[in-house]
């Protein structure tokens, strides 16, 4: 009997744990067995923060690719620039900003950013981050 | 309509005479007045000149950063196409000094994924002239744009409507979420075939004016590179609707002459308020 409530406990405690880190999007959840145990939902948008001076050409390039451009054709991008956030995302983008220095990334699920990233540094990165999150369904 | 390349041989046929005041084209008479208030004379000093605030990429260096960019389909011109963004038409008003840097802000609103809007010129270019139909400098829209901001053209009674008074109540608010936020000006104390074609390569819309032209467009949608003949071309596009040129876009190659692609001025937006609507 006590072995089954500290078994019930130690299972409790795991499924918290799971249930919050499924819900915050922790990178932990980037591992396939975790993955394969609680897979993560599609994301809702990908807002990309960037600096606009001395932005180099490369950065310039991932953020007006193809997998960008795919997402802003079906309203799944967000581009801003660190200075300049919008009202609604500020307070969030903030909190983001300040564990990820930008450029980066923050994903977005549920109306809430679940997590943030740097900036990857080519098109097929900017998919793979994207893809590790969840993905996005793209219909449009 | 195959693209379309402007040379001195149709210069006349798509631009319009040397020194004509008006031209017919799609059925409207096109006005040709964008500096009919001489240009950069008063040196409006709100905006930031570009060569401080970007570092430019010499000529030489383009070639390949066009073949990267070709690569990963990450010009503006890649972005516009697939939005589908609509070529807008000035219809007969001497408004292109507040059609190119409002198109310029439209354009900075795709790169930053914003929903796309029909912004007015007419709101930006009517408090530049006093809503009459008349040329004006595009640095002084700039600098409505950068305060007031432009509103979306559902406000208005009809396209092209330059009496307020008509319009829907409360188009000035709805501007102030349409301004640009981060711009810049480039006057001809500097290479501007340059500045024009760096932002092309930075993804920052441009509004580039001719004075040759006598006319403001909006610019810096690709580069092209011509290994035969090395010439570099670059993509602008007007504001006489569709079925001007391809879709409205056109290419200049190099020149300060007639038909030339070096800009007598430009404005350039590379932040809009990040407004949902």
């Amino acid at each position: 009997m006590k072995n089954f409530r500290l078994l019930a406990l130690v299972l409790g405690i795991g499924l918290l744990l799971g249930g919050v880190a499924v819900d915050r999007g922790l990178p932990s959840l980037d591992l396939p067995i975790l993955q394969w145990f609680w897979p993560q939902q599609p994301l809702d948008l990908v807002i990309a923060v960037y600096e606009s001076e001395n932005q180099p050409l490369a950065e310039v390039s991932v953020l007006g690719g193809q997998t960008a451009n795919v997402l802003r054709k079906a309203d799944k991008w967000r581009q801003f620039d660190k200075d300049r956030l919008p009202a609604a995302w500020k307070p969030a983008l903030d909190a983001a900003l300040e564990r990820t220095k930008p450029p980066c990334l923050c994903f977005v699920r549920g109306g809430k950013i679940v997590a943030a990233e740097s900036l990857p540094k080519s098109d097929e990165a900017l998919a793979a981050a994207i893809a590790r999150r969840g993905g996005i369904q793209c219909q449009n | 309509m195959p693209e379309l390349i402007i040379t001195a041989a149709n210069c006349d046929r798509w631009c319009g005479p040397a020194r004509a005041r008006t031209f017919d084209f799609g059925g409207h008479t096109r006005i040709l007045n964008a500096n009919q208030h001489p240009i950069g004379s008063r040196g409006l000093m709100f905006a930031t000149p570009i060569e401080e605030a970007i570092e430019l990429i010499p000529e030489e260096q383009w070639p390949d950063l066009i073949s990267q960019k070709d690569r990963d389909k990450s010009w503006i011109d890649d972005m516009a196409a697939d939005l589908k963004l609509p070529c807008k038409d000035q219809n007969g008003l001497g408004y292109c000094h507040g059609y190119g840097p409002v198109t310029a802000l439209e354009v900075a609103r795709a790169v930053a994924g914003l929903p796309y809007v029909d912004l007015s010129a007419e709101s930006v270019a009517g408090r530049v002239t006093g809503w009459s139909n008349q040329g004006g400098d595009p640095e002084e829209d700039l600098m409505v744009l950068a305060k007031y901001g432009a509103c979306a053209a559902s406000f208005m009674d009809r396209a092209n409507s330059i009496s307020p008074s008509r319009w829907k109540a409360g188009w000035e608010q709805d501007a102030l979420c349409h301004r640009a936020e981060e711009y810049f000006k480039g006057l001809d104390s500097i290479d501007l075939w340059v500045a024009a074609g760096t932002c092309a390569l930075r993804n920052i819309p441009t509004s580039p004016w001719y004075n040759w032209w006598s006319h403001c467009i909006s610019g810096s949608y690709r580069l092209r590179y011509d290994s035969k003949t090395r010439t570099i071309y670059r993509k602008d596009r007007n504001n006489w609707g569709g079925d001007w040129g391809e879709d409205g876009f056109c290419w200049f190659a190099r020149g300060s002459g007639r038909s030339g692609g070096t800009p007598s001025g430009l404005v350039a937006v590379r932040v809009a308020t990040p407004s949902e609507s």
